[in-house]
């Protein structure tokens, strides 16, 4: 999708979606008390149709606007949900792969992926078969014999493109589709539960919550479950619909913010968004 | 043998061979991925690390001296001191700059350099430890991600970071290809995704 049509997408519907969530939810737009928008990181048109919404809204409700950090939600409405309190954090999803750990005075990325996220290599392959998208739920079943990939861990630092690169050549001269699959999903999880397991070695925590679109991937989910059994840590994972992009960690953590007074409201008229904010950016207590 | 430390991947065991303390880095299999895969991963890096060690010893880089390998183990010189990341200092972190720049010149890069793989030493030296991730490599961009994950592991030890990662690049800078690889580091810093 052009950075263009997301936006067209994104105001297109964004009424559409205020009307359904206070709906579902059994409220006026009255009841609201803080406005919470996504402030970044991601792609700015998106970014800024949302934060175009929320600023129209904080003006005419008269009501706080709070800009939230999207990593941060996610982990915020994870722990809130499985009820863990100081967990490694691994944030797997299209774009991102990262393994955060709270510093004590702020959440840090102890490691992340060098080139492109674990998602967008998986989509990719996924394309170059043919398959529609999203193709992760059905390269997740497809069941094939090892063939040698590469596999790049640096530290805690991961890097896709050299692993996707030979899966799209394999597959090019003539690899078993299934077998070079198979393979690249091995690979891929096996790396990515690898720097985990040495983010909680480091860290000393015992608790790893797994965050993002691809905690939804069983085989994916099973890999870490075996790993934190290993190692005798605990593994949290909210629901799929609280484990994706989705509005309700934005609200919740726009509320734990206001209510711990972490970041101050912003002035409608001159807030902007952040499109490369890191988690790390910003100091943030473990609540 | 004695268990004296489980890390991620690897247990550590003392032991004795001849009479001399030595220690014993053995690759533990993991249940969660592949057969082969895991029987891959664990040989080949165990053959790698023993390797890249010799050749890091051999280009005057303080690391224990590797004494036999087999399988998935490597026996090594037992070298006593204290993990440098609970004793870090503007000293240290001045030796641990030279003993990475003879490691760059030997055309090594380590990939996971932090203060948790390096001892500080009775004598006040230090020794380069973990070489498990180890890489043959003329590439300044594996030196310069070197750079920036010991960076990022300061960070994440001390907020006071800045005078360690000071002391650390004078030590770095008596080598030749210092400037290119500082260079090439904030470039890397620059590209990161959200960054």
């Amino acid at each position: 999708m052009r950075p263009h049509d997301l936006a067209e997408h994104h105001s297109g519907i964004a009424l559409e979606v205020l009307k359904d969530a206070l709906s579902s939810a059994g409220a006026s737009i009255k009841d609201i008390s803080v406005i919470g928008y996504s402030r970044g990181p991601g792609i700015g048109q998106s970014l800024l149709i949302g934060a175009f919404v929320a600023r129209s809204l904080s003006l005419k409700l008269n009501k706080p606007l709070i800009g939230v950090n999207h990593p941060i939600a996610h982990v915020e409405i994870g722990r809130i949900v499985t009820g863990s309190k100081d967990p490694v954090i691994l944030y797997v999803s299209g774009g991102n792969t990262q393994v955060i750990s709270h510093n004590g005075r702020r959440y840090v990325v102890l490691g992340e992926t060098l080139d492109i996220g674990l998602g967008n290599a998986q989509d990719r392959l996924g394309r170059e078969l043919g398959l529609p998208f999203p193709p992760g739920p059905v390269m997740d079943s497809i069941e094939g014999n090892w063939i040698e990939l590469p596999y790049t861990v640096k530290g805690m630092d991961l890097s896709f493109s050299g692993l996707l690169t030979e899966a799209l050549r394999k597959l090019r001269v003539g690899f078993k589709r299934e077998d070079v699959v198979w393979s690249f999903m091995e690979v891929a999880f096996s790396m990515t539960v690898e720097v985990a397991e040495r983010a909680l070695a480091l860290t000393g925590k015992d608790e790893l919550l797994l965050v993002g679109g691809v905690a939804a991937s069983p085989r994916f989910r099973e890999k870490v479950r075996r790993m934190c059994e290993e190692r005798g840590a605990s593994l949290k994972v909210p629901p799929p619909d609280l484990a994706r992009d989705n509005g309700a960690m934005i609200a919740w953590t726009a509320l734990l913010s206001y209510l711990h007074k972490i970041t101050p409201p912003e002035d409608p008229s001159k807030s902007h968004i952040l499109p490369e904010w890191r988690v790390d950016d910003l100091i943030w207590p473990l609540i | 043998m004695e268990l004296i430390y489980r890390g991620a991947e690897a247990e550590l065991y003392r032991a004795e061979f001849m009479g001399m303390p030595v220690v014993v880095k053995r690759r533990v299999s993991k249940g969660y991925r592949a057969r082969e895969l895991d029987r891959l991963l664990r040989i080949s890096r165990t053959r790698k690390e023993a390797r890249l060690m010799r050749r890091a010893r051999l280009g005057g880089v303080p690391v224990p001296a590797v004494i036999d390998v087999w399988e998935d183990s490597i026996m090594m010189e037992f070298v006593p001191g204290m993990r440098m990341a609970d004793s870090i200092d503007e000293d240290s972190m001045l030796a641990f700059g030279i003993a990475s720049c003879r490691l760059h010149n030997s055309n090594i890069a380590h990939n996971d350099l932090t203060p948790y793989n390096a001892l500080v030493t009775e004598s006040g030296g230090i020794c380069l430890l973990d070489f498990g991730l180890a890489e043959y490599t003329h590439d300044v961009e594996s030196y310069a991600v070197d750079l920036y994950v010991l960076k990022r592991s300061l960070k994440s030890i001390t907020e006071d970071w800045n005078p360690l990662w000071k002391s650390f690049l004078k030590g770095y800078s008596i080598c030749e290809m210092a400037e290119r690889v500082i260079r090439r580091l904030e470039q890397v810093e620059a590209r990161g995704r959200y960054k």
